[in-house]
């Protein structure tokens, strides 16, 4: 189990990489539970997580420094080409 | 044959793996084959005997599907409950009942993992109340708990429990209102807009609102590859479920200072006005002993306790003010007295909600009281909101066919009170009107004046 101040640290981290995730379709109201309860089942959840979102922190920071190719941004609107994406091509989002 | 007297209830369809039965004196529960081995597994451990023995799940005895006859054709088990004299919602609880409830879900859950259980939801209304007391109502909800999987009524468990009890004590707004108008309860995605940043910034709050919410918008996809990966043991599970112990134990409510709230500080009960007025209360509840005695605009339960001393088995208390129901709740679980305070608002009560409009029943058609009192109400509710007498007193007397109700005449310096800013058009509220009204619907077997104001009890007679 992580302490305390540990686990605050890797959720402020968290908190930062979720403010730049995509929103997509097909909401379930249990998405947002399963994984607070990841994060909090310790460093395998937390790691599951993190990987999930790392594209994207990676683009962000890449975007950050001026280094992202213009491909490799994303749009943070929902879109239904968005979902369609996502759908189609889930290896995409796999990548990490 | 089946017993006529038999129903299904109207609420108990959600879930395959049983169906609620109702009697006129208990409540049979059928559980359904898919549901058999799992139900004889949990039923093999001490866990339901541990639970009952404490009060804290609603007791429970195997009986033959004999007893119900076709209606229990389809059913591998039926189980049979003593029936609860009202049900009562979420929405209707003060802050400290609906904490109290919480509390209970967790500790329950906490035993039962002890005994490898777990539960499979986190309703609310799973939980009703015996006297102040929270118990679980749903045996079915037990089911073995396997190891690393997640706990699948945190969310739940949130919008029905966690979030109402923290829109109240953290951002200062009464829950029920919100509650009532979404039968699922309060939202993370709701509840993070109206959150302080400050409150947010808690780390239970950043966790269990804001996180939440913000991951709502995760995929499924996503959600399945996180859960692939990795899984929750037993040892974290037992720790959220104990951290959100250790939070709401320290939630209070943070609600405004209401009018009644410290009635019984302003108020000497031992005015002689006071005790005619117990007198009276007491002489009643002696001769009728009421099983179910219903105090409409109980405010903080003095006279349900009154009552309840003379003979009154239990007593249901209804009232618009939360603060005075808080201190009722507080009161009437320090003395052990068999009083539950709840929220209504008289002249907009809890409506029949959720599916086909059964789901929740209305206050009105949910239970029948043997008897009531209604002291100090009919006033606010005429003069204040325009219902007129003859209307008030009909629906008093339809609740119960024994009661006190108490007129409270124009001289008596509370009415002026409410008459000061505005103009008097109620030329019947009278005493000659009101026996009038009274004696349409029953007899009025005894009367007295209880203050020199000239306020009158009445003790009716359908």
């Amino acid at each position: 189990m992580l302490s305390v101040s540990k686990r605050l640290r890797w959720l402020l981290a968290l908190t930062g990489v979720v403010m730049i995730m995509p929103a997509y379709g097909y909401l379930d109201g249990n998405s947002g539970s399963i994984i607070v309860q990841a994060l909090l089942g310790g460093v395998a959840g937390i790691l599951a997580v993190l990987k999930l979102y790392w594209h994207k922190l990676k683009t962000l920071v890449l975007r950050l420094v001026g280094k992202a190719p213009a491909e490799q941004q994303e749009s943070d609107t929902t879109t239904s080409d968005d979902v369609k994406n996502h759908k189609e091509n889930p290896s995409n989002h796999d990548k990490s | 044959m089946t017993n006529p007297e038999l129903a299904q209830d109207p609420a108990s369809f959600r879930d395959p793996s049983g169906h609620v039965i109702v009697g006129s004196d208990a409540v049979y529960r059928l559980v359904m084959p898919v549901a058999a081995e799992s139900f004889s597994r949990v039923r093999a451990t001490p866990l339901f005997s541990k639970l009952m023995a404490r009060g804290w799940l609603l007791d429970e005895q195997m009986v033959s599907k004999d007893a119900l006859g076709e209606l229990a054709k389809d059913a591998s088990f039926v189980v049979k409950h003593p029936k609860l004299p009202l049900i009562t919602y979420p929405y209707e609880w003060t802050f400290a009942a609906l904490k109290a409830a919480a509390l209970r879900h967790l500790d329950i859950h906490l035993l039962a993992l002890e005994h490898d259980v777990t539960l499979s939801d986190a309703s609310a209304y799973n939980i009703q109340f015996i006297g102040t007391e929270p118990v679980f109502i749903d045996h079915l909800s037990f089911r073995p708990y396997q190891s690393g999987e997640y706990w699948l009524g945190h969310r739940q468990f949130c919008q029905q429990f966690l979030n109402p009890l923290l829109l109240a004590s953290r951002v200062g707004i009464p829950f029920q209102s919100w509650y009532r108008g979404q039968l699922n309860g309060i939202s993370p995605e709701c509840l993070v807009k109206v959150l302080p940043w400050y409150e947010r910034c808690r780390l239970s709050t950043l966790l269990h609102v804001v996180l939440q919410a913000k991951f709502t918008q995760a995929s499924r996809k996503d959600v399945k590859q996180v859960t692939k990966q990795s899984q929750l043991g037993k040892a974290q599970f037992i720790h959220m479920l104990q951290s959100l112990h250790k939070l709401i134990s320290g939630l209070k409510p943070k609600l405004a200072k209401t009018e009644w709230q410290h009635y019984a500080t302003n108020h000497n009960y031992q005015d002689n006005e006071v005790i005619q007025k117990q007198d009276f209360i007491q002489a009643f509840a002696e001769q009728v002993k009421p099983q179910q005695l219903w105090d409409i605009g109980c405010n903080d339960g003095k006279f349900s306790e009154a009552a309840l001393k003379a003979g009154a088995k239990q007593v249901f208390g209804f009232d618009a003010d939360v603060g005075a129901l808080e201190y009722a709740y507080d009161n009437a679980k320090n003395q052990g007295h068999h009083f539950f305070p709840l929220l209504l608002d008289l002249t907009n009560p809890s409506p029949s909600m959720g599916w086909a409009l059964t789901e929740r029943q209305g206050w009105l058609t949910r239970a029948k009281p043997d008897a009531i009192q209604a002291l100090a109400l009919i006033h606010h509710l005429a003069i204040s909101h325009n219902i007129p007498l003859a209307r008030i007193v009909a629906l008093l007397v339809e609740l119960a066919p024994q009661g006190i109700i108490e007129f409270v005449p124009k001289a008596d310096p509370m009415v002026q009170t409410l008459l000061a800013l505005r103009e008097d058009i109620f030329p019947d509220y009278t005493q000659v009107c009101f026996e009038s009204y009274l004696q349409r619907h029953a007899r009025i077997v005894r009367q007295q004046q209880v203050t020199e104001s000239g306020r009158i009890l009445y003790w009716y007679q359908r």
